[in-house]
């Protein structure tokens, strides 16, 4: 993946848990360790708005698929969803018991969908006032890592070794079993597949179908650290950052390292989100965030 | 007409004509009310009020209106303006009035402070202070610098210097008469002149004199001479003329005359007071006083210790005093009034060495800027030059200082017992030692000083000291800065400490930790917690995923999720009940609950609860209790019971009172309604109705007794119990040991609980045996005795309740055809009396029941009515 860093974010905002892109990667949030939500033009490198109103950490956020809403969550068992352009929450969804640790949308942007500390995922209906979560999946036995939605499935993947599919139009629960904890699972660009990020130093990728393992990826460190996995908007490479802060890009199908971003030499690359349909992505190392991707691409991003 | 005419043409009408009055109106003569008569100031304002409006105009008439009226004037915001506001003065609040005259603050024409000060005009900078104290520095305002008036300045700037007269220069010749002139008119003179007698004569030596030198001084004109202004000083007080009384003033209140003799200094509480001039004259003992005017000054005193062979210098003879300063200066000849040093002054010089440096000292002073910044670099030093102390554990520091290694866990009190006795034997046991190897054990002894580790160390030696009887030489310990009363405190403390060590009060209450306390340290490594079972492990382990790791179930996602994702509702998973409206509490037990059955199969350990909870639910159901592997069997095992036996047997009921709540308290967590046990109201009436009842009549108790048997068929076809295993708080209980506790107790008396199944008497022993298991009032111990006249079964003694339940047996044994008798098992000795027995007990089957017996009774009778009916 050759890409280099066009643009070093300084967020201004202590640790930076998570960097997103939004819907269509013209702008990015990140999640601060100060109790802050940013949003971004990373091509600039132009602060736009600052969210404030949680009350711990922001540890994920996602942007509406039309850019309207963000959803936040955070250390202080809050899921919120902000008017992106007055930068005031419209709702504050109280319902889990510990730490939020991922929320997403679904495609419509009409559900929220969290994952927690206490080991559930909880389905918040974002159009009407009700402040009970429409769903409940009590699933896991452990702390959600992370969440993917399409429009159909669910993918959550949780700290007890599993990934798990809700299908919603069949109601069907696939759960594969992974044997190591799950820091991140996230679908392919073309959805056969799912990038399992583990926590043994590795990276896997499984078919979605039959739960059969496709490739394993390896040679970073993850440590203790919630190292967040991706795949590049090609399905070409496996990205993930790692705590030598360096984001390690593996070859799909070879398997092996094809390159390694420097980030920030030292410190843990805990976030990287991959561009949904350019060959770029931003990752958050401490404080600071990096655009990467092609320099032409910063061109014509600019004008 | 013409004479009407001329009549009008005669009078000339001036000005406008008053309305006519009209005749009913009454014109008012009213006066002008108090109110109306009001005094108005020169501006025409109402100057005074009534004394309930005011008395005084304030604002605009007594209002808080504005000038204009009530209407505010619009509001302005001065935000904008906030830089240029000006300070406030006095006087923006004073009127013409408080200015004028005789105002609080008349205007009058005066000099200027700055023309009087003599100031500059210059605006003084604002300096700010780097001094401690920040702001204006407070000498600047304590000490102000003697100011020179305007006459002064004006002098000074035309050549006037301080000590010079004014008036136009002199030649020499000119100021020399003019002095003489001064000392003349200066001279007092008492009596008669002679005229012109001496001063001519000296007036004249003196010109002479200095005519030579005139030549040379005639071209040098000199300013006159000052002379002092005649201060007339009104005497205001009585004391004789020239008297000064005490003056009692602070030292620095006053001008302080440097060069003067000191006077008398005194020291007055911390506040200096200068004792100024001299009180009351002299004694009536002491000599006269040469000189009573004279001030008193320090010279005049003698502090010599030494013995002088000179008198004292007391004498203030100028003219002996001036030749010795003038006379040769000679070696031996010191000056009049100075004693030469009889020692040699020691030339040389100690030096001492300078203190070494410490190792990575710098000569460099930091400066902290503000003393607020904590974080100055000066801190930071220090914690890095820290020596590295902390870093160190114990081990490290104890291969540093060449110890033995101390040992992980904490045997060491048996090291640390000889190291003591060793050390009594000693007269003076050393120090370090005990007080080291009392350290190496932490809470091991009983340690109240350790906060201070000198106090603790001398404890230990205090303590040593005791052992061996030498109390008394604790003082030989302590350290000599200590004043006697420290040390007597610190005694007092050390023996009571001591008796608290010894007498076991603190001893017994603490124990030392068996294990290192990981839950306080956040950093300890935790393990990670195993997922999955063996199969599932193995294959991810052997990197067989796919079949083996993928487990398939279904969820049923809610309408209103499907209809989000645009999804129709899949049709294949059953309907959903409705969920339950959800609780506005939301409680941890929604979260436990997912992560208790962390493994998909039910543990084997749960289902043998969940049947120990069945077993011994009140309900009881048909098939007989088991007993529970982990209870002891009972000393006396139980006989084979039949259905109705068990029904009937009220001992496991009895037992079964915990795990009957913890039953019901599940069924209140699942949701399943548990139909509330009949026992209950039974046991209250046994307990609080009973001597009521006993003495009602035969009827009411058994109509009483076919209501309560209704419930007691309808238990038989109870619900079965919750069957999911304990959840929540319930998982870890083992009932199991629970239950064994209480079977336990059962043992002991199992003949007693069996005898219960018959209603009739309840005798003492019964009674206790009872009490043991059931809370509330005790009964009366004399209440049996009057029962016993009720009917002839009640008054059944112990050992024939022991036969009656014997026979009650074997009469179920008979009805049922069951294997043959139980009767020789159980302690009844005679058939005969058992017989008897049977017909009693038909007779009380329908008649009084001794109510004030526990609920199981009741039960039995729900049972033999039953059995009436079949």
């Amino acid at each position: 993946m050759d890409v280099e860093c066009l643009k070093t974010l300084n967020c201004n905002q202590g640790a930076v848990r998570a960097v997103r892109f939004n819907v269509d990667g013209a702008y990015c949030l990140t999640c601060g360790s100060d109790k802050k939500l940013k949003l971004w033009n990373p091509y600039r490198n132009l602060l736009l708005k600052t969210y404030a109103g949680h009350g711990n950490e922001v540890l994920d956020a996602c942007g509406s698929c039309d850019s309207s809403q963000i959803v936040s969550c955070g250390a202080d068992k809050s899921v919120i969803i902000w008017d992106v352009s007055s930068g005031t929450p419209l709702r504050r969804l109280r319902g889990h018991a510990s730490n939020v640790t991922c929320v997403r949308f679904n495609e419509e942007s009409s559900v929220a969908i969290s994952g927690s500390l206490d080991n559930c995922v909880m389905c918040w209906d974002v159009r009407s006032r009700k402040n009970e979560p429409i769903q409940v999946l009590k699933d896991a036995k452990d702390s959600i890592s992370s969440i993917q939605v399409t429009d159909h499935l669910i993918l959550t993947g949780s700290l007890d070794c599993r990934i798990r599919q809700y299908d919603i139009r069949t109601g069907d629960l696939v759960t594969d079993f992974i044997g190591e904890p799950v820091l991140g699972a996230s679908f392919t660009g073309d959805g056969q597949c799912v990038v399992v990020g583990c926590a043994d130093n590795h990276v896997r990728l499984f078919d979605k179908d039959s739960g059969e393992m496709l490739g394993e990826y390896g040679g970073h460190q993850t440590g203790d650290f919630r190292v967040e996995s991706g795949v590049d908007n090609t399905d070409a490479f496996i990205l993930s950052g790692a705590t030598d802060g360096y984001i390690y890009c593996w070859d799909m199908v070879k398997a092996e390292i094809a390159s390694r971003l420097e980030h920030a030499p030292g410190v843990v690359v805990n976030s990287i989100h991959p561009h949904p349909n350019k060959g770029a992505l931003v990752s958050a190392a401490g404080p600071t965030v990096k655009l990467w991707g092609k320099p032409e691409f910063l061109d014509s991003d600019v004008e | 007409m013409p004479a009407d005419a001329s009549d009008d043409e005669d009078f000339a009408i001036y000005g406008t004509p008053l309305d006519p009055i009209e005749e009913d109106a009454v014109p008012s003569k009213r006066p002008t009310p108090i109110e109306e008569q009001v005094v108005l100031d020169k501006q025409g304002r109402r100057r005074f009020h009534g004394a309930f409006t005011g008395g005084f105009s304030a604002g605009y008439f007594n209002s808080v209106g504005s000038e204009e009226g009530w209407t505010p004037s619009a509001f302005k915001s001065s935000r904008s303006e906030k830089a240029s506001q000006r300070l406030q003065k006095a006087e923006d609040f004073m009127d013409e009035e408080d200015k004028g005259e005789f105002g609080i603050a008349p205007k009058v024409l005066r000099a200027t402070s700055d023309y009087t000060q003599g100031t500059s005009r210059k605006r003084s900078h604002m300096k700010q202070s780097t001094g401690p104290i920040p702001g204006q520095p407070v000498l600047r305002d304590i000490l102000q610098p003697v100011k020179d008036t305007v006459g002064v300045r004006l002098l000074r700037s035309m050549g006037w210097r301080p000590g010079q007269g004014v008036g136009p220069r002199l030649s020499h010749r000119q100021k020399k008469v003019q002095q003489k002139e001064i000392k003349k008119s200066s001279r007092k003179v008492y009596g008669c002149q002679f005229p012109g007698s001496s001063n001519d004569k000296s007036g004249g030596s003196g010109e002479d004199s200095s005519e030579e030198s005139d030549s040379d001084m005639k071209s040098i004109t000199f300013a006159p001479d000052d002379y002092d202004a005649f201060i007339v000083k009104v005497k205001d007080n009585v004391f004789g003329i020239g008297y000064e009384g005490l003056d009692r003033r602070p030292v620095l209140s006053g001008h302080v005359q440097l060069f003067e003799p000191s006077f008398l200094g005194m020291q007055e509480k911390k506040k200096k007071v200068a004792i100024w001039g001299q009180a009351f004259g002299v004694g009536a003992l002491e000599e006269d006083d040469e000189d009573i005017y004279a001030r008193d000054d320090m010279s005049q005193y003698n502090f010599e210790l030494e013995s002088s062979e000179k008198p004292s210098h007391r004498n203030r003879d100028h003219s002996s005093s001036h030749r010795a300063l003038t006379g040769p200066r000679g070696v031996g000849a010191p000056l009049e009034g100075f004693v030469l040093g009889k020692n040699q002054p020691n030339s040389q010089r100690k030096f001492f060495r300078a203190p070494d440096l410490p190792p990575g000292f710098t000569a460099k002073h930091e400066t902290k800027q503000s003393r607020w910044d904590v974080n100055s670099k000066g801190e930071n030093v220090a914690k890095k030059q820290g020596l590295g102390r902390h870093d160190l554990d114990a081990r490290v520091r104890a291969s540093i200082l060449d110890e033995p290694l101390p040992k992980p866990s904490a045997p060491s009190t048996v090291e640390v017992v000889p190291s003591i006795s060793q050390s009594a034997t000693t007269l003076l046991p050393p120090a370090v030692p005990s007080s080291a190897s009392a350290s190496l054990l932490p809470g091991s002894t009983f340690r109240p000083f350790v906060s201070q580790p000198d106090k603790q160390a001398r404890y230990e030696r205090f303590l040593d000291l005791v052992k061996s009887g030498q109390k008394d030489l604790l003082t030989s310990i302590q350290p000599s800065s200590m004043t006697d009363w420290d040390k007597e405190h610190e005694r007092s403390e050390f023996e009571q400490a001591a008796r608290l060590y010894k007498s076991g009060i603190m001893s017994d209450r603490f124990v030392s930790a068996s294990q290192p306390d990981d839950s306080l340290n956040p950093l300890a490594p935790v393990e990670r917690m195993k997922h999955g079972n063996e199969e599932m492990q193995n294959a991810a382990k052997m990197k067989l995923f796919g079949k083996l790791t993928r487990t398939r179930g279904s969820w049923q996602p809610c309408a209103l999720l499907c209809k989000r994702f645009n999804v129709p509702q899949p049709s294949c998973v059953l309907e959903m009940e409705k969920p339950n409206p959800r609780s506005s509490t939301f409680s941890v037990f929604d979260f436990l609950e997912a992560s208790s059955h962390n493994t998909p199969a039910k543990p084997a350990v749960v289902i043998q609860q969940e049947e120990a909870i069945k077993s011994r639910s009140i309900t009881s159901e048909p098939q007989p209790s088991p007993p529970l592997s982990a209870s002891p069997p009972p000393p006396q095992p139980p006989p084979p019971r039949t259905e109705r036996q068990s029904e009937e047997s009220v001992a496991p009921k009895t037992v079964t009172s915990i795990s009957d709540t913890l039953a019901r308290l599940l069924a209140d967590d699942t949701g399943q309604v548990q139909p509330e046990p009949e026992e209950k109201p039974d046991l209250f009436k046994a307990i609080f109705l009973s001597s009521s009842e006993d003495s009602d009549s035969e009827d009411e108790d058994t109509s009483k007794d076919d209501t309560a048997s209704i419930p007691g068929k309808k238990s038989n076809t109870s619900a079965p119990r919750n069957l999911s295993p304990p959840r929540g708080i319930f998982a870890n209980l083992d009932l199991d040991a629970l239950n064994a506790r209480q079977v336990e107790r059962q043992g002991e008396t199992p003949a007693a609980l069996k005898s219960d199944e018959e209603k009739s008497g309840c005798s003492q022993k019964d009674l206790k045996q009872e009490s043991d298991l059931m809370y509330g009032p005790r009964l009366p111990s004399a209440l049996p005795k009057l029962i016993a006249p009720s009917s002839s079964d009640t008054s059944i003694p112990q050992q024939q309740i022991k036969q009656t339940s014997a026979i009650w047996v074997e009469r179920a044994v008979k009805s049922e055809s069951a294997q043959d008798d139980d009767s020789s098992d159980s302690d009844s000795p005679s058939n005969a009396s058992s017989d008897k027995r049977k017909s009693s007990k038909k007779k009380s089957k329908h008649s009084k029941h001794s109510k004030h017996k526990k609920d199981k009774k009741h039960k039995k009778h729900k049972s033999k009515s039953k059995h009436k009916k079949r």
